[in-house]
């Protein structure tokens, strides 16, 4: 599925975070928005989870408008996003973290087993019983990820993903992008290295019928 | 203008402001805390009993109590803090678990109340000379007016305090986030302490005023004092002196002026129908900051 | 700490994974003695008429068991602690008493009318679950008083006014004792439903951050207003049956505050957000308020 925005504005207050910014992602393509701090980036990802309700524009996920939708909604349309500041639930333990997610019809057997799989891609594994609460944040921004694999959506927004990372566990991190990537999921990436997209674009496997890998590119938004 | 309303609006003016500064110790304590104190009411309801006892039984003037009253709950709100402060503030749920503990607080001051003064209820007997003045043709009690006297000095004391000094400014911090003021070397701590202990002072000091303002009390009227309390600071918004001060007048105003033109039953309705309908067009009250609502 | 740090612990370190899925959190052991216990007291309560010469101790019992089950509901399962919870119990008294006694409703006609005016009530005041903490406890609470005012208000030939509705028709005590274990059964059985399920971890989730749960999708609003109607339709029937029990309705008794102190505090005692918890908090201080009533009589 494809993510469309067009024309977005949203102001708080005086403040114009977002500015009549246009851009689209396609499946298999990450695009890296990169900006100043105070840019707008992580507004850009609020409006399109529904968590701000822009002024002006348009956001479409497949050709269907889901601007101004409640967070919950857009979820279940195949968002997924992180945030810049990881989130999760301290009192559940890291495993709950993931068996949280609201039920496909499959049954709990096998969402306990994919949650167990998705921790041990991000090395969690080991924490499974641990509270969340007492994960450092780094931890946290892995386990955030792991949500994101538990969920399998088809549009995922990652805000600064890799910041305060270890470089092993951004390699971590970044081949599960890649991973995403040949699975024709698009990417919105938020970071301050422009290299980063342009990595996970060469990297992405050769897929037949096609001359490139995903695309990638940085996006530059506000002033 | 008609006396009787001029009346009512003399009658809300100084109930506001009882009102506010009700609210205003209210809201000190839960915005440098974040503990709902359940048990404001019996604090207060102590400092109206604190003047029974200086007036009616001993005879002395109702301004001597103010000392007395703010003494007595500074010590006992020191004592309280000392015992559970520091417990509440590191609960997982903060909220709940001073809830909880203020609940108890509250029984026990209030059945320590009935204990003492029997379930009668009891008021400030005490001759001020004048009786009463006579301004614009209205007959004001001499009493109230030394209530609103008292609480017009209070007020802006407070406002000077908590808005032109740094302990003040700290307090008011508090409310935004208490790890940066930690960080930035406040001992939270010890501000805690001392918000707490000044704030339960004032609180008995406003029990001494609303004595000499309502008729009568009783060891059961600490329940409607906190309840009162905590509307007026959610109707002003939370953690603002300002809107403590703004919602105890508009809950009194809407009070008194039902009354007026309606009748008793529908004054009572007025300020909680008054509370509903701000909440629902500004979430975090009439100043609040939108941290609060969901 | 050195400062070379190591970096990913090892995979092989990694659990042996269950192969089936857990009730979360407690294991189908304890859930079945836990069930196994529910049985137990309802075996006990049923047999209590007929071994005890009076069941108004067991009454209130099952009461506070019921209301401190549904007031955990909300405040223990999603942290909204609604001081007007009141305000249900007193709509539920009304709703049966002006059905019984003015409309001449049978006693199930008149439990019907209190479920549906509870279930109503908790819609009509949904809005405000908008507010978070002491918002939200305030306005409830005031709404709540708003609500009784309204009742006195009431013509009365319509509400009762002001000195309440005594019911004069006969009700059997021993029926409506048995209602009550029910509802309280009834109400802790709901309580272990949902913590068994993956909706318990959905509860505490939305507690710990809203905005996170949302963005995988749970949807927050709908749960929290199942249970704000779940809570505020059992403490209907609570009031609705006691009502009926005790024959005499006044608007001070029905939306006392203490109903709402009462059933946050025996809740918390046990235990805020467990199963458990509720029942023993209201056991326990059933029990302690009626020895220091029996010591300060005697
Ligand atoms: N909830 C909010 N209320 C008010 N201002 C906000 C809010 N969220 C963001 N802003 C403002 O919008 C601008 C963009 O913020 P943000 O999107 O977080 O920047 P960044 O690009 O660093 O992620 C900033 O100036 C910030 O102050
Ligand atoms: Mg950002």
């Amino acid at each position: 599925m494809s993510l469309q925005i067009s024309n977005l504005s949203k102001s708080y207050g005086r403040v114009r975070a977002l500015n009549d910014v246009s851009l689209a992602v396609n499946p298999g393509e990450v695009l890296g928005i990169m900006g100043v701090n105070g840019a707008g980036k992580s507004t850009l990802l609020n409006c399109i989870c529904g968590f701000a309700t822009p002024d002006a524009g348009a956001i479409e996920l497949g050709g269907r408008g889901i601007c101004g939708q409640r967070p919950d909604h857009v979820s279940r349309a195949g968002v997924g996003r992180t945030f810049q500041v990881p989130r999760s639930f301290r009192s559940l333990t890291v495993l709950e973290n993931l068996l949280v997610v609201p039920a496909r019809g499959e049954p709990s057997g096998i969402l306990f087993d994919r949650a167990h799989h998705a921790l041990e891609k991000v090395k969690l594994a080991t924490l499974a019983n641990n509270y969340a609460g007492e994960l450092s944040g780094g931890q946290q921004k892995l386990l955030e990820l792991a949500r994101i694999l538990i969920l399998e959506p088809q549009v995922v927004l990652f805000d600064e993903p890799l910041a305060g990372m270890h470089s092993d566990l951004c390699r971590v991190s970044l081949d599960e992008v890649a991973e995403m990537l040949s699975r024709s999921v698009a990417v919105m990436l938020v970071c301050h290295d422009p290299g980063i997209p342009y990595r996970l674009a060469c990297r992405g496997p050769k897929r037949p019928g096609r001359h490139r890998g995903p695309s990638g590119r940085p996006a530059l938004i506000g002033g | 203008m008609p006396p009787l309303m001029t009346g009512a609006i003399v009658n809300a003016v100084a109930l506001g402001i009882l009102y506010g500064l009700l609210g205003l110790s209210l809201t000190i304590i839960y915005g440098a805390m974040r503990i709902a104190n359940l048990a404001h009411g019996e604090m207060v309801l102590a400092g109206s009993y604190v003047a029974y006892v200086v007036t009616t039984q001993l005879g002395y003037s109702p301004l001597a109590a103010i000392p007395v009253a703010f003494t007595l709950l500074f010590l006992l709100a020191f004592a309280l803090f000392a015992v559970a402060g520091r417990r509440l503030q590191t609960a997982r749920d903060p909220e709940m678990a001073s809830f909880l503990f203020f609940y108890g607080v509250s029984l026990m001051v209030g059945s320590g109340l009935l204990f003492l003064f029997d379930a009668d209820a009891r008021s400030v007997i005490f001759q001020f000379q004048p009786i009463s003045y006579r301004v614009l043709g209205l007959v004001i009690p001499k009493a109230r007016a030394v209530a609103v006297g008292v609480a017009l000095v209070l007020v802006p004391a407070l406002f000077l305090f908590l808005y032109r000094t740094t302990p003040g400014k700290a307090l008011r911090a508090a409310v935004m986030n208490r790890d940066a003021l930690r960080i930035v070397g406040v001992d939270v701590e010890r501000l805690s302490l001392v918000a707490f202990s000044v704030s339960a002072g004032i609180a008995g000091v406003t029990g001494v005023l609303l004595a000499l303002v309502f008729p009568a009390f009783t060891p059961f009227s600490g329940l409607d004092y906190t309840i009162t309390g905590f509307v007026v600071i959610v109707l002003g918004g939370l953690g603002s002196p300002l809107g403590a001060l703004l919602g105890g007048m508009l809950f009194a105003f809407s009070e008194q002026l039902t009354t007026l033109w309606i009748g008793q039953s529908a004054g009572v309705l007025a300020g909680f129908l008054i509370l509903v309908l701000v909440v629902a067009i500004r979430p975090a009250g009439l100043i609040g900051q939108a941290e609060w609502k969901s | 700490m050195s400062m070379v740090m190591q970096s990913v612990p090892p995979a092989e370190a990694a659990p042996s994974v269950r192969q089936r899925a857990p009730l979360f959190r407690l294991h189908r052991a304890s859930v079945s003695i836990w069930c196994l216990t529910l049985v137990g007291i309802g075996l006990i309560a049923v047999s209590i008429p007929a071994v005890s010469a009076g069941v108004s101790f067991w009454f209130y019992l099952f009461q506070w068991i019921a209301l401190a089950s549904a007031l955990n509901l909300m405040a223990g399962m999603t942290g909204y602690v609604p001081f007007g919870f009141a305000a249900f119990f007193g709509i539920g008294a009304y709703a049966a008493a002006v059905l019984n006694q003015f409309h001449h409703a049978p006693t199930w006609a008149a439990l019907v009318g209190a479920t549906a005016a509870g279930a109503l009530l908790a819609v009509l005041f949904a809005p405000t679950l908008r507010l978070r903490g002491v918002f939200f406890s305030v306005v409830s609470l005031s709404l709540a008083i708003v609500l009784r005012s309204v009742i006195v208000l009431l013509p009365e030939d319509v509400a009762g006014g002001s000195s309440g509705i005594t019911i004069t028709g006969r009700h059997d005590p021993i029926l409506l004792y048995y209602l009550m274990v029910a509802v309280s059964m009834g109400a802790v059985a709901i309580a272990t439903a949902i913590s068994v399920t993956p909706h318990g971890l959905r509860l505490k989730a939305i507690g710990d951050d809203l905005d996170a749960a949302q963005i995988i999708g749970v949807n927050a609003k709908g749960l929290r207003l199942a249970m704000w109607v779940l809570s505020g339709t059992i403490a209907a029937v609570c009031g609705a049956i006691e009502g009926l029990y005790s024959s005499a309705i006044d608007p001070a008794a029905a939306f006392n505050i203490l109903i709402s102190t009462k059933a946050i505090i025996y809740a918390a005692l046990g235990g805020l957000g467990t199963v458990m918890g509720p029942v023993v908090g209201a056991v326990i201080m059933t029990i302690t308020d009626e020895l220091i009533w029996a010591l300060s009589h005697c």
